[in-house]
């Protein structure tokens, strides 16, 4: 195998951040009142040609020893997370993405990334390792289409060797 | 480790037990499994068969698939730096030790417990592209590559009659298996 990385084990259970989300968002599913919902989406799950049917929830998922940082499940169109901070200086972006069309991922003046999405709710979607160049404010926006449900998680990452 | 005990027969009808409570706190019981005692069944009834239970994420670690790709940036300002996956790879789950427990079986208990859902098998595709903010001076490096854990865990064989059931044989049973695909990226 590669490189092996040790993670640093962190404490967990610290509350995650409050996110502002922009205003065209529409986030469902959020008990703890950590987004603004605008509107949820549509009750009546739409069952596409080929694949599964759309789920009306999708959350993110996260290696839960890791520090969660920022969560939003069942997001459609764009949303703005943050500012946040990172103790490692380097956060791990966990994205799953439900529909046809594509989700970009921007970590502010970091980095920028597309993840195609995919009609399977089965999909675990992806993990990246972002170093940051603003550890203590960090800004996240996802852009999709408003036909696509998406979902995200923050943790901090590996710290910079 | 592997210890048998005398209370295992020929005769013995093995039945998978579920782990809804059966057995909810003897995993970690290891003086009761080296000097086998009745355990209490809050269940009621117990069943012979084999358990496994993931007791630790040893690691995080990331198998690269393809260079690490690096981007000077020589300028006084930042510069974008875009990096792009050239090497398509797999990781499939490998079982360490004890196979009474199936694969399938152990992802989907180390999944509910470590959280992220744990995959047979993952593939790094080639064309996955990540765009780097590099400040002034500095280089961006980006690994692409499958972020995958290993689980220590343990089978254990449970043989009872009623409400008493026996720990009568343990096997250490660990998992290595892929949860992500992703860019790992550092600046320097």
């Amino acid at each position: 195998m590669g490189h092996v990385y040790w993670l640093t084990r962190h404490i967990a259970g610290l509350a995650a951040i409050t996110l502002a989300l922009a205003g065209c968002t529409q986030v469902a599913d959020d008990p703890e009142g950590k987004a603004t919902a605008v509107r949820s989406p549509s009750p009546t799950a739409s069952i596409p040609a080929t694949g599964d049917p759309e789920p009306t929830v999708l959350r993110p998922e996260w290696i839960d020893a890791e520090t969660l940082l920022i969560e939003a499940p069942s997001v459609r169109g764009s949303a703005e997370m943050g500012p946040f901070a990172s103790q490692a200086g380097r956060i791990a972006v966990y994205v799953k993405c439900y529909g046809e069309g594509s989700l970009t991922v921007e970590i502010v003046d970091s980095a920028k990334f597309t993840q195609q999405c995919l009609i399977d709710k089965h999909d675990p979607g992806t993990r990246n390792q972002i170093q940051v160049a603003n550890p203590d404010e960090v800004i996240i926006r996802g852009t999709a289409e408003s036909s696509d449900l998406w979902a995200i998680a923050v943790t901090e990452g590996e710290p910079a060797s | 480790m592997r210890k048998t005990y005398s209370l295992l027969s020929a005769g013995v009808i093995v039945a998978v037990l579920s782990l809804s409570g059966v057995v909810p706190a003897a995993a970690d019981d290891q003086d009761k499994v080296d000097e086998p005692a009745t355990q209490s069944n809050p269940v009621g009834t117990c069943g012979n068969g084999w358990l496994w239970f993931p007791q630790e994420r040893v690691f995080d670690g990331k198998l690269m698939i393809g260079p690490t790709q690096f981007s000077a940036n020589g300028t006084n300002a930042p510069a974008k730096a875009t990096f792009t996956s050239t090497v398509s790879g797999t990781f499939t789950a490998m079982l360490d030790g004890g196979t009474e427990i199936g694969l399938d079986a152990k992802l989907a208990q180390a999944s509910a417990k470590f959280g992220a859902s744990f995959q047979a098998s993952m593939t790094a595709a080639v064309g996955n592209s990540i765009e780097v903010t590099v400040p002034p001076g500095a280089t961006a490096y980006a690994e692409y590559g499958i972020w995958n854990s290993y689980i220590k865990g343990e089978e254990q064989h449970w043989v009872g009659l009623g409400p008493a059931c026996n720990v009568v044989e343990k096997r250490s049973a660990g998992m290595q298996a892929p949860f992500r695909a992703g860019w790992d990226t550092s600046i320097g």
